[in-house]
This record gives structure tokens, sequence and C-alpha cells, in this order.
């Protein structure tokens, strides 16, 4: 019998290690070929949303979102991709994020489609299972009449909580409070709950 | 879960099933009024009209001019009136009215009988147009407007080109809304059209625009242009309303610039 002899480690030799595993629907990062997908639901916009890990550092995401509590799908429905940084896996995490798409208001027989251009700012602290964070995002959204096509911009600023569950803490809730702030027509504060799973 | 831990959670889905944030759009309407010795001028109409009344013109305020010696052009000839009284809510929109400092005037007023205003109270007078003097005789010199006409009745097509130089159009948008509640209601812009120009303005907004001040000008080379300024105050279109909501809302003030 060969019993092959490994080396022998001192765990207090070994640097410290931050806790990576706990995955975050609001700062990520996805990681290299991992997928989180979202659902978010909020008295004003509700989404699905998915996160590919390009690599270790760099998500693409996919969004389609819409205003089911308010206003059904009568309301603005947007299709978005977008790229999310997110070069930090440790406890401290920070995202920057850039999307575009089309969205579109249905009336009548007929729909308004407009452009969206999005960029997002979030961090936050992994604290074992709990991941508190605050993001800013601006919007911007073109018009689509001949005689009056120009940009609108507006913004959140919000914080919220994500907490991970089951064994590899694939299973993420989380819940948020946003402030909605329109240039010109004052903030309005709104809320979304977040179920997420990360593959 | 240790109840440490859910009461941030639980915190979050109490807001969550309690709050939701409607907020409408605030719209003060001009409340054009005009009488004649005390008599709303839009009890002369059973429809849609046009009433033109000639007078002498003197600013009492900002917002209300008195017109003395005045008479009403009617489908016979002119009436005599007691002294006309005109008066609107500018509020601190900065619409003022001309001072015609005594000189003669016409004011067009437009009257609707079953006119609504945004919550669909009644606005018998949603505009006027007044016409001040000039070397060339009386011409336009200011004009004010609301209203919850719709554009699909033919009402917009009587009602807004008329009080229009240059003409206007509702720019319907989609791009920025309030969440009322009984739906959405998205702030519009307007468009104006000048001489071989078109400007458009969202609510709050003033801009020049250079018109053609003679309709028919017999010199196709040197078209005589004036300056205009047009205010929008606002428009909106409502996408779901409550019974006592309007669906639409257009307000303008336009001023002739002397040069």
């Amino acid at each position: 019998m060969i019993c092959r002899a490994g080396p022998v480690s001192n765990p207090l030799d070994e640097p410290f290690e931050e806790d990576t595993g706990t995955p975050s629907m609001a700062v990520g990062p996805a990681g290299a070929g991992g997928i989180v997908l979202e659902v978010d639901v909020g008295w004003l916009t509700s989404a699905v949303q998915g996160h590919l890990g390009l690599t270790s550092w760099l998500d693409i995401m996919g969004r389609f979102e819409a205003m089911p509590l308010y206003q059904g799908f009568q309301g603005q429905n947007g299709i978005i991709l977008g790229l999310r940084l997110a070069p930090e896996h440790g406890s401290f995490r920070y995202s920057v994020s850039t999307l575009a798409g089309r969205e579109f208001v249905p009336h009548g027989a007929s729909a308004a489609w407009l452009t969206t251009l999005r960029g997002e700012a979030a961090c936050g602290l992994v604290i074992g299972r709990l991941t508190p964070y605050a993001r800013a995002e601006v919007h911007g959204l073109q018009s689509d009449n001949l005689f009056a096509r120009r940009w609108e911009w507006d913004g959140d600023v919000g914080a919220g909580l994500e907490s991970a569950w089951l064994s590899r803490r694939q299973l993420i809730l989380g819940g948020e409070v946003y402030a909605w702030i329109r240039p010109g027509s004052g903030s309005l504060l709104q809320w979304r709950l977040r179920v997420g799973w990360a593959l | 879960m240790s109840a440490g831990r859910s009461s941030p959670l639980l915190a979050i889905g109490l807001l969550a099933l309690t709050g939701c944030p409607h907020h409408g759009i605030d719209t003060h309407p001009w409340n054009i009024q005009a009488t004649a010795g005390g008599v709303p001028l839009w009890q002369r109409a059973t429809g849609v009209k046009v009433l033109p009344i000639l007078g002498t013109g003197r600013l009492l305020s900002p917002s209300s001019l008195q017109i003395t010696n005045a008479q009403i052009v009617t489908d016979t000839g002119t009436e005599a009136l007691a002294d006309v009284l005109l008066t609107f809510e500018a509020r601190d929109t900065g619409v003022r009215l001309p001072d015609p400092a005594g000189t003669d005037v016409q004011l067009v007023l437009l009257v609707d009988p079953n006119g609504k205003g945004p919550t669909k109270e009644p606005l018998q007078t949603p505009g006027f147009l007044l016409y001040g003097p000039s070397t060339l005789g009386l011409r336009p010199v200011f004009q004010l407007f609301e209203g919850a006409y719709q554009s699909s009745p033919d009402q917009t097509a009587n009602i807004f080109p008329f009080l229009s130089i240059p003409s206007v159009e509702i720019a319907e948008q989609w791009i920025r809304f309030e969440p009322d509640v009984c739906g959405p209601v998205y702030y519009d812009d307007i468009v104006v059209f000048g001489w071989n120009e078109e400007k458009s303005l969202e609510p709050g907004q003033e801009k020049h625009i250079v018109s053609q001040s003679d309709p028919d000008p017999t010199d196709e080379v040197a078209v005589p242009t004036e300056t205009w300024t047009y205010h929008h105050e606002l428009s909106w279109h409502r996408d779901g309303a409550c019974s006592d909501q309007a669906i639409v809302w257009t307000q303008l003030a336009a001023w002739f610039d002397a040069p």
C-alpha cells in the first residue's frame, strides 16, 4: 500500500479569506458562468431579470419590466439589455451598470415606442447571509414624437436588504425602498420586493 | 429565522402592503371670466361661439381689463353693452395683459356653455384673443386659451387654430408621468408653427417664435414677419381617468412682441 502524503498546512498560516460565497442581486457579481435570476415586485414597476457572468467581474443582463400592480401591461413596458461591472467579491462590493433598451406604452390600437438609457451604481456589505446595500440610478427616456423628440431624465436613490438562504445560499430574498426623483416634479417614495435564484 | 433578523424584512413587507404613493398633477385653470354689467357673456351663447366685442380698453391689473363704450358684434349688427370686465387667474405664471391705455380694443371671446375644466367643473370661457392698436389699425396682441378639448372630436380643429396666431398643436408625449389614482397622467408638449420654423414647448416653458404677419403677402420674396412669445403653462393627457377627471388638458398664453 502506497500512502501519498500531501502537503500539510497549518490553518494559522493561511491568509484570512472573506466571505465570498453569498450571492447578491443588487451588487453582484454573478461570477464566471454563473446565473442569477430575479423577480422584482413593486407597486409601480415590477420586473423579471437575469445576470449571466461573462467573467468573474463582468455580467451581461437582460430585463423585462412592466407595471402589473399599478396598470397591468397598459403602462410603460420595457425590454432592456446591459452590462454590469462588479470587480469586488469580498465583503464590501460595488458595481456599475449601463443599460439600453426600448419601452412601449400601448394606447388604443397603437403604442408609443421609446428609447431608454440607464446607468446604475450600487454598493453593499456582505455580512454572513445578509447584504445591506445602497444604489443610485439615472434613467433617460426619449420620445418618439416627430415634432417634439427629446429626452426626459429622472432617477432613483434607494437602500435595501438581501438575505441568502438554503444550503448554498442560492435563494435570495430582499426588499428595497427608494426615492423616485423627477426634476421639476419632486420625489415619490417607492418600494420593491426581490426574489432571486443563483445558479 | 430569529426575531432580530426577520424584523427588517418584516418592516419592508409592511411598507410594501401599505405604500401606494399616488400622485397627480396640480392644475390651476386661468378661469377666464368675462361679464357685461355683472352678467356673464357666455350666457349669450347656446353652443361654442365667438363673441367679438369693441370698445375702449383700460387695464385694472395685469390680469383684468375693463372695456368701456362696449359693443358686441352680432349677426344683425352691433349692440351696446354695459362695461365689460375681463379677468383671469394669472397666479405666479408671469402672464400679463398688455395695457391698451385707454385706446380702442377688440376682444374676441371664445365661449362654450358646456365647457369643462380639469375636474369637469364648469369653464364656459375657454379663451380670448385681444386686439390692440397699431399703425395699420387693430391687430392681435394677446391670447389666452385653456380647455379639456380632445383632438378626436372636431372641437380642437374648430377652436384651437382660431385663437392661435401662429398655429399650435398638442404633441402627445409618453415620457414623463404622474401615477394618479385611476391611471397615469402624462405631461404633453405643444408645438408652435411659425414662419419657416416650429418650436416645441414643454409645460412651463416660454419661447419666441417668428410668425408671418401678413397671411396673404403680395411680395413673396420679402414676407413680413413678427415675433410672438408663447407661454406653455400645462398640457397633459390621461391613460385612465376617474369619473371627475378630464381626459386631456391644455393651457397656454401668447403675446405679440412689440418691435
